[in-house]
């Protein structure tokens, strides 16, 4: 009798066990978003018009009324290592069930991290090979404010740099190595990380480094006061604009057009600083100093190249040539004496200032 | 020789160095003129398009409303004071014409010093009737004599509300825009970020349907209580005329006539204040002539004022646009970042109407960088650490805010999805101008869901949570809002930002008695209210059945009896049929 029990009882075990075996969480989750978009496409095939475009709702609709359920996941560059308790290919199964892309595109900008390439757990945490929630939610940064709080020391920004790095595809060129670096105008949060202002280096480092920054203050680097000046600048439309504003200005977004400030300073050679200055601001400064020692050092021809390179100015030359005026906007500190050296009345003769309208 | 040298150095240093400042001088004053120009054409900056002209700045006398409820309703007459690029009419009658007749235009002091002399009075005080008075102002008013090519003696009524009386104008800041157009273009900066600002307050005013709906139904006097703030549009909210003194717009009483109270308690909680105190002490002795980028915190101000905070734009410069620093959007759009159980998850709801149609990020790289901002505003007299700590404790004690509101719509919600709010939502009133709002917005502003949930409903669709929820507080249907919808609109509207602005203004005990506590007792009536309202359904319902039951047993019985009686008339009929045949 005892034996006829428990095998009942074991074979209902084993039936609810294949049974949740065959039907995994994460089918519930394609299946309703599977469901959904067949009754979007309804909807837009009840609207549409065009024979074409009904036949292609049509085709869409077929499919999406016999889905495939199937585990999806992104191939990641690079291993797991022993270390971590993981081995193997690295994978991110996440869209398995997060699988509404439009959905996720809406809350990501992933203009410099497309998710086919980065995965997610680089920037959330949590273990992307699980497919069960409890699992891969497992330590997981859900939002921007989590993923700031991470941010205790330097180790944990170096971790998430070198992980970006080791993600990133390599370029064909083997003399480029992509290292930990290259992304450290990335904040914790895979954002571009924002430029703090020199005015905020300078409460501390007016006194701090002085030679360096009396240096600074003293010679060039403002430029872009004479450029604001330059008849070109002010007669060039936006696209003409850009080029300049690209090197004599900090913090220069070449998709947004905006700049943090006006001519060189500090953040334009040393990156910027929300990270550096978090770190000093609240008073781990040791840390700090861990983060200003990433990238500036060993790599300055990297940092001085993209702007002091041959013929950057060669659009102005193309500019005067077309539309006339004098040359002296090419050599400004030729200029100063020769300015200085008239008086009034021939200054009007002259006429300082090429016009150019 | 040397010295020869060192003299033709010394000799040209000062040429040279005088030669530069001309040629700023040179160019600020182009840069002055292309300031000028985009003053001057303040409303076509601001206001691009036909449609936006229709609603907000073509003038339509008192015959029309503004925005696009405009033929629903009609402005109170005051209203041509508080708009009146969109409302302004000028006197008319027989008696004024005469008036007219007999006295030239240039008389008008003449006369006003009799009918008006508070305005004579405080213009004769003004650094308009005397530009020149000391050194600071005949500089700027140089600057100012050379953008307009005129030689300014004084800056009489004409200069400001036209020539004479037939051409009679209010001011707007479009013609202050002309003489100072630096500080106009730096206002309309504002307008970037969209609302709240001062410059979209009229549109803040007259867009949300429930202004003409209360004129539908016949209570338009009771919203000129919003215009005497939202009339924000214009320079002499904070330099009153027709004084227009800089000294007064740098005080914080400037703004406090208008940021206080219920949603908004700033003159509160920064008044009361340790900040506020230490100004109520010593503010009277401080420079007030002194230009904000040349106080010096400690020194000029031993506190700040709410200029001095909020009018930075970072690196030491200072300028009209206190929304530009802005995260929290004065508290009432969600963030994202917390992890919502109720209908806020799911927020804007496909609305695409600005500025219902975003999640805030507080941790976006513009927002981080406005926080840096901040942080750097408030080092100026604080610790860094400090100053980073406090602000991060604003945000994480706002994002607590958010989560008990949270918590709040969650149990709102569970109500109205049961429709037990007392009255059946069916039989309610209208959520404001609900019948006709699918229709005038579309689905394409309004999201699929919520124009379906209009259209099929007929405009009686339960509102609650942020920015559309508050329709409760300016609006009285019948039985629309009921209490726990009023009681959730006035905790997130009033309670949580008591909360809010007490802590960003440092006044602990508005942050806590009148501010979070609130929030929590309001969370616990909330959910007190709703089980109530559940248990009241019930009871409905038992009735319900119960009632049915007995019209079910009546009506049984009815029909149990006719059954029998027909049974009774059919047998004794079949046995009279019967007979017969015997």
């Amino acid at each position: 009798m005892i034996f006829f029990v428990l095998s009942a009882l074991f074979l209902i075990i084993s039936a609810m066990w294949i049974r949740e075996e065959f039907n995994p969480e994460w089918v519930k989750h394609q299946k309703e978003y599977y469901e959904k978009q067949a009754i979007k496409v309804e909807h837009e095939l009840s609207s549409a018009s065009s024979v074409k475009e009904k036949e292609l709702l049509e085709k869409r609709l077929q499919s999406l009324k016999r889905p495939i359920y199937e585990v999806k996941q992104i191939l990641l560059k690079g291993d797991y290592s022993w270390a971590k308790r993981q081995n193997g290919d690295k994978v991110d199964r996440c869209m398995t069930c997060h699988i509404d892309e439009g959905k996720l595109k809406d809350f990501h900008n992933t203009r410099d991290f497309p998710f086919d390439i980065y995965g997610c757990t680089v920037c959330h945490g949590g273990n992307g090979r699980a497919l069960g929630e409890e699992k891969a939610h497992e330590g997981i940064y859900y939002h921007k404010r989590q993923m700031q709080l991470r941010m205790v020391n330097a180790d944990v920004v170096f971790g998430f740099w070198s992980e970006l790095a080791t993600l990133t595809p390599e370029e064909s060129d083997p003399n480029q190595r992509i290292e930990m670096g290259d992304f450290r105008k990335y904040s914790i949060t895979g954002d571009k990380a924002i430029y703090v202002g020199s005015k905020k280096c300078m409460k501390c480092h007016t006194g701090l480094t002085s030679p360096h920054v009396e240096r600074w203050q003293r010679i060039k680097f403002k430029t872009f006061e004479r450029v604001k000046e330059a008849p070109d600048y002010i007669a060039g439309d936006d696209k003409y604009r850009k080029t300049c504003l690209k090197c004599h200005t900090t913090g220069y977004d070449e998709v947004t057009g905006t700049y943090s400030e006006e001519g060189v300073t500090c953040e334009a050679c040393h990156g910027p600083g929300e990270i550096f200055s978090y770190f000093m601001d609240i008073g781990h400064a040791p840390e700090g100093q861990k983060i200003a020692k990433v990238g500036t050092f060993g790599t300055p021809y990297n940092i001085c190249g993209p702007c002091h390179h041959t013929r950057g100015h060669e659009m102005r030359l193309k500019f005067f040539q077309e539309k006339g005026g004098s040359d002296e906007w090419f050599f400004p500190q030729h200029t100063a004496p020769y300015k200085a050296g008239l008086t009034d009345s021939n200054k009007a003769e002259h006429g300082v200032l090429p016009k150019i309208y | 020789m040397k010295l020869f040298k060192l003299g033709a150095i010394m000799f040209a240093a000062p040429l040279m160095w005088s030669m530069l400042a001309g040629g700023v001088q040179a160019q600020s004053e182009m840069e002055l003129k292309e300031l000028q120009k985009k003053a001057t054409s303040y409303y076509d900056i601001l206001y691009p398009n036909d449609t936006l002209k229709d609603w907000l700045v073509n003038n339509v006398g008192l015959e029309k409303g503004a925005g696009p409820w405009q033929n629903l309703y009609k402005p109170v007459p005051l209203q041509m004071y508080w708009f009146p690029i969109r409302h302004y009419t000028k006197p008319d009658g027989v008696y004024y014409d005469q008036l007219l007749e007999k006295y030239k235009p240039t008389d008008c002091i003449k006369c006003h010093e009799e009918v008006t002399p508070g305005f004579v009075n405080d213009w004769r005080d003004s650094t308009h009737a005397n530009p020149k008075k000391n050194s600071r102002f005949a500089e700027k008013t140089q600057q100012i004599e050379k953008l307009i090519g005129r030689e300014l003696k004084e800056v009489t009524c004409s200069d400001c509300h036209g020539k004479d009386h037939k051409e009679l104008r209010m001011p707007t800041p479009d013609i202050c825009g002309e003489c100072h157009p630096q500080q106009t273009t730096e206002f309309m900066g504002e307008a970037e970020r969209g609302r709240p600002n001062h410059i979209e307050s009229l549109a803040a005013n007259v867009i949300p349907p429930w202004y003409p709906e209360m004129f539908k139904r016949g209570y338009p006097a009771a919203q000129f209580g919003c215009d005497l703030c939202h009339a924000a549009d214009r320079c002499n909210i904070c330099h009153s005329r027709h004084k227009f003194a800089a000294a007064e717009g740098r005080r914080p009483e400037a703004c406090m006539s208008c940021h206080m109270g219920f949603d908004h308690p700033d003159a509160e909680t920064y008044g009361e204040s340790k900040m506020g105190y230490i100004y109520h002490m010593e503010g009277e002795h401080w420079d007030w002539e002194k230009p904000l980028a040349e106080v010096v915190p400690g020194k000029d101000y031993r506190t700040p004022t709410c200029q001095f905070c909020h009018f930075d734009q970072g690196n030491g410069t200072f300028a009209h646009n206190p929304v530009k620093k802005g995260v929290w959007r004065m508290g009432t759009v969600p963030p994202t970042g917390v992890d919502y159980k109720s209908s806020i998850k799911d927020y804007p709801f496909g609305i695409n109407l600005p500025p219902l149609n975003y999640k805030l990020d507080v941790y976006s790289p513009d927002n981080k960088k406005r926080s840096e901002q901040w942080i750097a505003v408030c080092s100026k007299c604080h610790s860094p650490r400090f100053a980073r700590l406090y602000r991060e404790n604003l945000d994480n004690f706002m994002f607590e805010m958010w989560r008990l509101q949270d918590v709040a719509q969650a149990t709102v919600d569970e109500v109205v999805s049961l429709d037990a709010l007392g009255v059946p939502i069916k039989e309610r009133d209208i959520f404001p101008l609900g019948d006709i709002l699918a229709d005038a917005l579309g689905p394409g502003l309004l999201g699929d869901a919520v124009y379906k949930a209009f259209k099929t409903t007929g405009g009686k669709v339960p509102v609650i949570g942020p920015i559309l929820g508050l329709y409760g507080l300016f609006y009285t249907g019948k039985n629309n809002p009921s209490e726990i919808e009023l009681d959730y609109a006035r905790m997130w509207f009033g309670d949580k930002l008591h909360a809010y602005k007490g802590v960003a203004h440092g006044q602990q005990d508005i942050a806590w008695w009148y501010g979070a506590a609130k929030v929590y007792q309001e969370v616990n009536r909330l959910q007190s209210e709703a089980v109530n309202l559940k248990k009241l359904k019930k009871l409905d319902e038992l009735l319900e059945s119960k009632k049915r039951k007995g019209i079910a047993g009546i009506l049984g019985s009815v029909i149990g009896i006719v059954v029998v009686l027909m049974f009774g008339v059919a047998v004794w009929k079949k046995k009279r049929d019967s007979k017969p045949q015997h």
